[in-house]
């Protein structure tokens, strides 16, 4: 059985994500192959390297189960099923296995639709990238049954993400204060020193 | 390419914008020794993203120096050249390329095919060097060309194949970042289509062209429609970002997403009027 993560990242489970970048880091640079060229050592520091990578890796994709596109093979595909046809609940196992090329394609033999094929066409698409589509159908279904939990819960995650990244803006910005006017300040105090001879901020 | 994604220097601290055009002038100067004078024209900020997010990812090892250089001759500039720098310059290359090709089959832009003669030789030595990706570049390219003859009035599938090309361009290695790469070039090019398209979509009508918002009337809630839609896209971007484990130059990283991204997206959407816009 595979190490827990946190172990081969020699952290504690309650390490910050921050912690876990820096142990990466650190042990990625030690185990790396090109450090062992020619050494015995060679195999196991690459075994090494690669548990390393993996483990990383688990930490980092296990943590957020995020929305918006995942490349790789979920976009991609043959459609195994030729003529069936399927209920929404095999649809949904597709959809939680991963497999949203044939999941679309067989949503599209719906004739009627209900709320949760709003729902499953909308978790499709946004994994698919087709994002404009898949707010709105998310957005339908959530509209549909107003009650239903789980819909109500993915728009809420979403909403999440999102303010997730205006917080950062927000911070970065030290609360969005008009940045415009700062930067005339900073232009025209530019401009003055160059005029004394010396640029502060000199053109790319 | 599009100048979307690219730095708001009056934020930046002094040693990161030079860090910042450090990187800049060292795809300038892959330009230079590996494809051609010319060739050096064309770099964008968009290549100095990858350039910036793939240096700081695998930390390859930098050869730093100054140099003059025909751009800012009175000066000696710093210069940031590692493994990756050549990688940068001759993707800058193929996209430019294909860029003034698409201008050419546009409207028999004269310049645009004179400009592509100039780009030929540099063209076929990239495509030489990283066959792979000059393949698939062409293959979405193809793809996107078809879908803007049909006139397609999809923004997901259009800025989708958009995104794909984004997304073959910074899977740099088959390693266990590539997904994470993918789905940030992926995120990127569809931010770039979009804003792209949003921004041109009336002088595009003026002038004829091709553009996916052909058909919708101009109202509050489209505008709206398309603020959600990239600020889910930028929040993509970021989360996409956050995974990979970077530690240097973070400060040059956040201010593109959080400042520099923005400001541009403010304008493209009629929020701010001007920009001051340093020269380049």
């Amino acid at each position: 059985m595979a190490r827990d993560p946190y172990e081969v990242l020699e952290l504690s489970r309650n390490a910050s994500l921050e912690e876990v970048k820096k142990a990466y880091r650190r042990l990625a640079k030690m185990y790396h192959p090109d450090q062992y060229i020619n050494n015995p050592l060679s195999e196991l520091a690459k075994e090494k390297f690669i548990e390393v990578q993996e483990a990383y890796d688990k930490i980092m994709n296990g943590n957020s189960a995020g929305n918006g596109y995942s490349g790789g093979s979920s976009n991609q595909g043959s459609y195994s099923y030729q003529g069936k046809s399927f209920s929404l609940s095999e649809i949904r196992a597709m959809v939680d296995n991963g497999d949203m090329f044939n999941a679309k394609l067989a949503l599209g033999t719906f004739a009627q639709k209900t709320a949760e094929w709003y729902f499953l066409s909308g978790l499709v698409d946004i994994k698919l990238g087709s994002y404009n589509s898949g707010l709105n159908y998310l957005q339908m279904a959530a509209q549909m049954e107003p009650l239903n939990q789980e819909y109500k819960n993915t728009f809420e995650r979403i909403k999440q993400q999102v303010g997730g990244y205006q917080k950062s803006y927000v911070n970065y910005n030290r609360g969005g204060s008009s940045p415009l006017g700062c930067c005339c300040q900073m232009f025209i105090c530019d401009s003055c020193c160059e005029c004394c001879g010396c640029d502060m901020i000199p053109c790319i | 390419m599009f100048g979307y994604i690219k730095v708001n220097k009056m934020e930046l601290k002094y040693r990161e914008f030079i860090t910042y055009k450090g990187y800049y002038c060292g795809i300038c100067m892959s330009l230079k020794r590996k494809f051609s004078e010319i060739s050096r024209l064309s770099l964008n900020y968009d290549t100095t993203f990858l350039q910036l997010i793939l240096s700081s990812l695998y930390e390859p090892k930098n050869n730093g120096y100054t140099s003059r250089c025909i751009a800012h001759p009175h000066k000696k500039e710093l210069i940031i050249e590692n493994d990756i720098s050549e990688y940068s310059a001759a993707i800058n290359v193929i996209l430019s390329y294909y860029k003034l090709k698409d201008d050419y089959m546009d409207d028999g832009n004269i310049k645009a095919k004179l400009a592509m003669v100039s780009l030929k030789k540099s063209f076929e030595k990239a495509k030489r060097l990283y066959p792979e990706k000059a393949e698939k570049i062409n293959e979405s390219l193809g793809k996107l060309f078809l879908l803007e003859e049909e006139k397609c009035a999809d923004i997901d599938q259009v800025s989708s194949e958009f995104g794909r090309l984004m997304a073959d361009i910074f899977s740099y290695k088959d390693d266990v970042f590539k997904n994470t790469l993918e789905a940030l070039g992926f995120n990127l090019g569809k931010y770039i289509y979009i804003v792209d398209a949003y921004e041109d979509r009336i002088a595009d009508r003026e002038e004829g062209k091709y553009n996916p918002f052909f058909h919708v009337e101009e109202s509050n809630e489209f505008k709206e429609n398309i603020k959600n839609q990239l600020r889910f896209i930028l929040s993509c971007i970021d989360r996409e970002i956050q995974k990979l484990p970077i530690i240097i130059n973070r400060g040059i990283i956040d201010n593109i997403l959080y400042s520099g991204m923005t400001l541009r997206l403010e304008k493209a959407l009629g929020e701010r009027l001007e920009i001051i816009e340093e020269e380049e």
